[in-house]
């Protein structure tokens, strides 16, 4: 029992020696834009207000309600050529929302996701390159779904989901938006 | 021995906060990120028009993240299942509000965060606290864990919402070897490795063998049959054996899982006629995806020292017991599932799982001397079923268990059941 007394203090005073620390940063949204669209010349906002009729297009692709209706787009250009798109997004994980950046071609198509901020203690493991490359090539017209076309993470299986749904979202919004 | 074991916990995670304390001084770092944040720069790319403030903005944005069950910096979750257990013979069947848990979490700051679960088992009959705990986000490696915590010992005992897994009831080895939902009182530390690996260690506090009630008659204990599930919460658990439990795992490869689970601690609790009653258990786990296609196995094996003991204290107390309990238990199961609409239905979003597991499970794999085994307690299960998911948290579960045991008296059960977690 004495060594448990001790066992504690040294977490206790490890506690004070230790500087604390936020969630995971994966990635700054700087960093992850620069990465993704190397070769542009610049990357500029292009805020979105959901139009009703976006809305409900999104929604249909989706399969579920949207209730955020503004979107910060950022395009990619160089000159007058619009090399891709980029957005970045929550959704709620297990209890924490995960942030993630989801990069999308001007045809449509997934460029690349980054998790950008993981706050849970667990399934951090959805950052890895080996799941999130699983999204490349992905339309709004593809299922996104763990289980079907995206395997999970084993242990992972919230996280995994929280990832695809947010994905098959900005597809959706994105295709409202500026694909037709 | 339980007093070794806490010294040798004491060295461990004593050195490596001491590591931790040492490198995080050589090195300073920003407040507001850990040492694993992707201190990138990328050299050269576009320019980036939005600033920095911008687009963090973005980061936080609280609109599409409302939830039901989050207010700010407290959160509630939970999961529930009720089950009907139709037993085929002579036995009564049975409809049960098996578990609702109510979830509580605050987060103090972004660094430290409290969660607690309180299951309120068959219908509010029996209340139990599922986990308390405080987490001290430290570093992506090194996170402390203190409270009452769920045994890492193996995945389901610590992630058991009914969804997650496809049968109505847990499975038999997660019953009767592995007793979920184990938790234990103590402190420890957790975080991710390098190369796909993560850990988790803790000392806390052990299992009971005999508890005994006022009277002197058996209370709850361990027992030949049911294993240590009679006692695997902290309740008023004598606070005097310890013991240390950790688990490795490894997700380095996409679809697989691989991971060990130890524990070791006395449960003799101070009484003298028993001895120290040294539990150490193991196990091991592998699971695989692809294709819409789950396979799984895992394995557990108990020895306990002094079962001859702490059978004679039960006799001592209700000279009628026969449940003798073992001093080794062994058990293991293999499941495969398929994901029907992974390949009939690419475009939905329902889940519709097939799935058929094998266990075989002796909770008197090797008896004490002087006690014989009760060959009813040498059981081989399948359970085959479907769970259909319309989304992602509620499951609605049917299946048949074909229960055998080399005494030739296993009763088969139909379970029907309905889960969900928020």
């Amino acid at each position: 029992m004495s060594s448990f007394l001790i066992f504690c203090s040294i977490t206790l005073a490890s506690l004070i020696t230790l500087t604390a620390h936020a969630q995971t940063v994966f990635m700054k949204p700087a960093e992850a834009l620069k990465q993704i669209f190397h070769d542009s010349k610049e990357v500029v906002p292009d805020k979105k207000t959901l139009t009703p009729d976006q809305k409900s297009c999104a929604e249909k692709l989706l399969g579920a309600k949207i209730d955020k209706l503004d979107w910060a787009f950022q395009v990619a250009r160089t000159d007058q050529r619009i090399d891709g798109y980029a957005v970045i997004d929550n959704e709620m994980g297990k209890t924490e929302p995960i942030t993630f950046l989801t990069a999308i071609t001007p045809l449509g198509e997934v460029k690349e996701v980054e998790v950008l901020v993981y706050r849970e203690p667990y399934g951090s493991e959805i950052h890895d390159a080996r799941y999130l490359k699983q999204y490349r090539g992905k339309t709004a017209k593809d299922p996104v779904r763990v289980g079907g076309d995206i395997s999970n993470i084993s242990g992972a299986t919230i996280s995994s989901r929280s990832v695809a749904l947010g994905v098959k979202r900005d597809l959706a919004i994105w295709s409202c938006v500026y694909g037709r | 021995m339980s007093r070794n074991i806490m010294e040798w916990m004491v060295v461990l995670v004593g050195c490596s906060f001491i590591f931790c304390g040492t490198a995080e001084a050589r090195r300073p770092q920003s407040p507001i990120e850990r040492e694993d944040a992707a201190e990138t720069r990328i050299e050269g790319g576009p320019k980036i028009q939005s600033s920095d403030e911008e687009l963090a903005q973005e980061m936080n944005d609280e609109e599409g993240l409302k939830r039901l069950g989050n207010f700010g910096r407290f959160h509630i979750f939970g999961y529930g299942e009720l089950h009907y257990n139709g037993k085929i013979g002579p036995t009564g069947n049975e409809i049960d509000f098996h578990r609702l848990v109510l979830g509580v979490g605050y987060d103090f700051t972004d660094w430290l965060k409290f969660r607690s679960e309180l299951d309120f088992e068959h219908a509010f009959k029996e209340p139990e606290l599922e986990f308390a705990y405080l987490d001290f986000l430290v570093k992506r490696w090194a996170n402390i864990r203190l409270g009452a915590i769920l045994v890492p010992m193996g995945v389901m005992n610590q992630h058991h919402e009914p969804p997650l897994f496809y049968s109505v009831e847990r499975p038999e080895v997660y019953r009767v070897i592995i007793p979920t939902s184990w938790q234990g009182a103590g402190v420890g530390l957790h975080g991710d490795l390098p190369g796909g690996f993560d850990y988790e260690l803790y000392g806390l506090s052990s299992l009971t063998a005999v508890r005994l009630d006022d009277t002197g008659a058996i209370d709850q204990s361990f027992s030949g049959s049911e294993g240590f599930h009679d006692d695997h919460s902290i309740g008023e658990a004598p606070g005097r054996d310890f013991g240390a439990a950790g688990r490795l795992q490894y997700r380095g490869v996409q679809g697989l899982r691989l991971g060990t689970s130890f524990f070791v601690g006395n449960t003799g609790q101070g009484n003298g006629a028993i001895g120290g009653g040294l539990l150490t258990m193991v196990e091991g786990d592998a699971k695989y995806s692809f294709q819409g296609i789950d396979l799984e196995g895992v394995f557990a094996f108990t020895n306990l020292t002094d079962a001859g003991n702490i059978n004679n204290v039960l006799i001592a107390a209700d000279p009628t017991f026969t449940d003798f309990v073992a001093s080794q238990m062994m058990g293991w199961y293999v499941e495969g599932a398929y994901h029907a609409f992974h390949h009939l239905l690419p475009d939905t979003k329902h889940d519709l799982v097939v799935f058929g597991r094998f266990e075989d499970f002796n909770t008197q794999h090797k008896m004490p001397a002087g006690f014989s085994a009760d060959p009813s307690n040498d059981r081989r299960t399948v359970t085959t079923g479907i769970s259909y998911l319309p989304i992602p948290q509620v499951a609605i579960k049917a299946d048949y268990m074909f229960n055998w045991n080399s005494a030739n008296a296993g009763v088969d059960q139909f379970n029907l059941g309905v889960g969900f977690y928020y």
